[in-house]
């Protein structure tokens, strides 16, 4: 697919947004410095966000302990129920979010899903990339 | 549990010829810096008139905008064909297409792919719009949306009244915000109802 969308350019500061989290709260999704963060903009429609789930798994479960994980699920086509029953009916273990306001997609300049962005201990972003064959073992191995 | 949000389904809607008058292409001359390029035009500024090339599911055709007087035309500036964000803000307004614009409205999406380039995507995706070819950034340096140091355009929706103003604008279209859509359906309802 080609690629001359925008997203948040590499070495900017990455910015805080407010989404809501599984219980329907607001909350700040805030880099914290000293930790790395990735951040997935997906939703339950986006065939490479499908395909791009095992690898997400994967990278959770090796550095989720090390750094930051946050997918958070825009607000088109989609309800934030389906997206709970999503995250249930597929076992995600990683913390998921919804972006209600669109203020997250506004502020990371995201215009497809499937968009990752990795952010380093420095807060600043480190990597960005979209569809599902993305290596974000070795883009996170960077940042740690 | 995340709160509820409403959201409403449309039918695809086939494409409708639309009567667009005989004309030239413009003159291009070459692609401008976007310090170079004129601001856009603001809500209630009379919407810059433009010739080109469009293309549909059925083939090429010339698209003026002074040729639309006396309709709602509502301009859509994207960065590429085919492109992820591109794809989804498109195929969301096939989709929705009677929800978001209906009747009586003429939506004209630009960027600056070729010509070939649009048919093939408007067959592909059985588009019921025309996409208008903007090869040099002309058009989309007339309503100021040229992504800043890169060769594309930006993604901005524009609303012109019957009267060839503009009704609205957005000048950050969010591709992958629901928000960005109900805005710009209730500034075409708005527009049609004058």
């Amino acid at each position: 697919m080609a690629q001359a969308d925008e997203g948040i350019e590499v070495g900017t500061a990455a910015p805080s947004v407010v989404v809501l989290n599984a219980a329907g709260k607001s909350v700040a999704v805030t880099p914290t410095l000293g930790k790395p963060m990735l951040i997935e903009f997906w939703a339950t429609w986006c065939e490479f966000c499908e395909r791009l789930e095992p690898t997400m798994k994967t990278v959770y479960g090796k550095y989720g302990n090390k750094v930051q994980f946050a997918a958070i699920a825009v607000n088109v086509n989609q309800t934030p129920r389906r997206v709970a029953k999503h995250v249930q009916d597929r076992a995600l273990k990683y913390p998921v979010y919804y972006d209600e306001s669109g203020k997250a997609v506004s502020a990371y300049s995201v215009a497809a899903t499937s968009f990752v962005v990795i952010i380093g201990k420095d807060g600043k972003v480190a990597y960005t990339g979209v569809g599902d064959k993305q290596d974000l073992d070795s883009a996170i191995k960077k940042v740690l | 549990m995340f709160r509820m949000m409403k959201y409403s389904a449309a039918a695809m809607m086939l494409a409708a010829p639309i009567g667009l008058a005989q004309a030239q292409s413009a003159p291009m001359g070459g692609m401008k810096m976007a310090a170079e390029m004129p601001a856009a035009p603001t809500v209630g500024e009379m919407a810059p008139d433009f010739t080109a090339k469009g293309a549909n599911m059925t083939g090429t055709q010339d698209v003026s905008l002074k040729a639309l007087r006396g309709q709602v035309v509502v301009l859509a500036f994207y960065p590429l064909d085919r492109s992820s964000g591109c794809t989804h803000e498109m195929t969301k307004f096939r989709d929705e297409f009677s929800t978001i614009f209906g009747s009586g409205a003429t939506v004209l999406p630009i960027s600056e792919d070729s010509v070939e380039s649009h048919v093939g995507w408007a067959r592909d995706a059985k588009f019921p719009f025309t996409l208008v070819s903007d090869t040099k950034g002309q058009i989309a340096g007339q309503y100021g949306s040229m992504m800043t140091g890169r060769p594309y355009a930006s993604r901005t929706v524009f609303v012109i009244g019957k009267d060839g103003k503009v009704m609205y604008r957005d000048m950050k279209f969010g591709a992958l915000d629901q928000h960005a859509y109900d805005a710009l359906t209730a500034a075409v309802a708005k527009a049609k109802a004058e």
